[in-house]
């Protein structure tokens, strides 16, 4: 985009001229945030052991992922596992390219309701091969270690950035599917939260202790410390880790119905306990250790509570007709 | 790197096939650009050097010089490219330099070159910097594509330097902002896959 000589760098051109009238488009901000977040999962896919079959390859990974299922979906999982070991160099060329697609398109405006759609179908598709349905059927979809499914965040947040013309007030989730039904969803998404914290063998200090250690090889030795850390007080006080985040899930999801400071105090409790737990207890997805194929739940769920910011009206949100480009 | 040889077929060839595409058309622009001291020159300079360095990380046989030699270059690129991102906020407000943008990239080069010659105590990812520095990376690249696509609805441009001289024909947006995007993701991928 070239620039425009006689004013600088602040009307280079006529879509960021009217931007500059109307505010910023926080609908269009947090579309280019996801956008960001599919651009590192490609990067991620593209390393090199990803492109590996056997043990230690994506192979393995994914056919970990079918222990503790049904039989039906045990034998899918395994199935598509074989076939990524058969070809491991074309399929995880195909899977990079799927996301780089994702990502590039939703840059776009000509093409974001189709990369929309693209990443939504291409979620659920990982949920069921790649994260095993997140644990769900297995009792063991801690929110802690990502569950319901991290991948889910992200056909979730495709659903709440689905481009529609209008204010981003009275929060930017609201644009796209109304008032009502944004804060349902909100409410839908932390109480499954709340569910799977208590609920079946999450709660159990041995298996909070198991996220944190199934992450540890390879990482840098401060986040080591850390996980050290979040280790001992997951094993003293696990269940009570655990009972206090389905509270805050609680809390969090109808903080939406109780007026602004309320709503406010809830995304702000929401964003920082789960980049508490993205830190203390993901590990920042496993990324720095090598191997991870997504950031993990910590950054998705941030993403989603700032959608639920509330804003008002004078915040420069006016009513805006979507940009046309060309 | 020290995966290429272990890296199945392609996928560092091609990086580093399309980074040295990159120094090419940078070269380019450099020899057209001689002599007019035209404004951008040392991001297409810096995109050369960036070009060079990142094909020989990628795949060894095409490696050449110290390490030493190419922390210093990018050890004064660096510095230099903060003072023309300081020069710009000072004159223009807050916006996104692209100077500050190659800093960014001037960093991560460094760093590679720092902790891959063994004079860091620990590897890349031990430093805890190539996480932070990747995902900026990414940003820089949605970005510069958004902004391409008059998508970016906030302030500023990813050229905050008026042109003193008409553009040559081989300044074409596309290819620069094509340019910067396959720099962007090849160093991320270069941080993220390091030891």
């Amino acid at each position: 985009m070239e620039l425009d000589r006689a004013t600088g760098p602040r009307a280079a051109c006529t879509g960021v001229a009217l931007a500059a009238e109307l505010g910023p488009d926080l609908q269009r901000l947090a579309q280019l945030a996801l956008a960001t977040l599919w651009l590192l999962d490609a990067v991620l896919q593209a390393e090199p052991s990803m492109f590996t079959g056997g043990a230690g390859g994506f192979s393995s990974m994914l056919a970990a992922g079918a222990a503790g299922n049904p039989t039906p979906v045990a034998w899918s999982i395994s199935w598509a596992a074989g076939v990524v070991a058969h070809w491991p160099v074309l399929s995880n060329s195909a899977f990079v390219l799927v996301q780089l697609v994702i990502a590039l398109g939703l840059t776009r405006r000509r093409t974001l309701r189709p990369a929309l759609l693209l990443s939504v179908a291409w979620s659920l598709v990982v949920w069921w091969f790649g994260e095993g349905l997140g644990g769900v059927l297995v009792g063991a979809a801690s929110p802690l270690g990502g569950g319901p499914g991290s991948v889910l965040f992200y056909a979730l947040a495709a659903v709440l950035l689905w481009p529609c013309p209008g204010a981003d007030a009275p929060f930017v989730a609201a644009r796209a599917l109304g008032v009502r039904a944004a804060r349902g969803v909100w409410l839908g998404t932390w109480l499954v939260l709340a569910v799977l914290s208590a609920a079946g063998a999450a709660r159990y200090p041995g298996l909070l202790r198991g996220l944190v250690q199934g992450v540890e090889p390879g990482e840098p030795g401060w986040l080591l410390a850390i996980d050290h850390l979040s280790t001992a007080v997951l094993q003293q006080e696990g269940t009570w880790v655990t009972v206090g985040l389905a509270l805050l899930c609680l809390l969090v999801g109808a903080s939406v119905y109780a007026g602004p400071l309320p709503t406010k105090l809830g995304t702000a409790a929401a964003a920082l306990a789960f980049l508490i737990i993205w830190v203390f207890v993901q590990d920042l997805g496993g990324i720095l250790a090598g191997g991870a194929t997504d950031p993990n739940s910590g950054p998705l769920v941030v993403l989603l509570a700032l959608l639920y910011w509330p804003l008002r009206e004078t915040d420069g949100a006016r009513h805006r007709a979507p940009v046309v480009p060309g | 790197m020290s995966g290429a040889a272990t890296t199945p077929a392609g996928l560092y060839y091609l990086v580093a096939g399309l980074v040295l595409a990159v120094a090419a058309y940078s070269a380019l622009l450099v020899v057209v650009s001689l002599g007019r001291r035209r404004p951008g020159l040392d991001v297409e300079v810096s995109h050369l050097a960036m070009g060079l360095a990142m094909a020989g990380m990628l795949v060894g046989a095409l490696a050449f010089g110290p390490a030493v030699a190419w922390e210093l270059v990018f050890g004064a690129s660096l510095l230099w490219f903060l003072g023309r991102a300081w020069a710009s906020l000072r004159r223009f407000g807050i916006h996104l330099p692209h100077s500050a943008v190659h800093a960014l990239m001037s960093l991560a080069m460094l760093l590679m070159f720092f902790t891959a010659s063994g004079s860091a105590t620990r590897g890349l990812r031990g430093s805890g910097l190539s996480l932070p520095l990747a995902f900026l990376l990414l940003v820089s690249a949605v970005s510069t594509l958004a902004a391409a696509n008059r998508g970016w609805p906030v302030y500023g441009s990813h050229r905050d330097t008026p042109a003193a001289a008409p553009p040559s024909a081989l300044e074409r947006p596309l290819l620069l902002d094509a340019s910067h995007v396959v720099m962007a993701l090849a160093m991320s991928l270069a941080l993220l896959s390091a030891p």
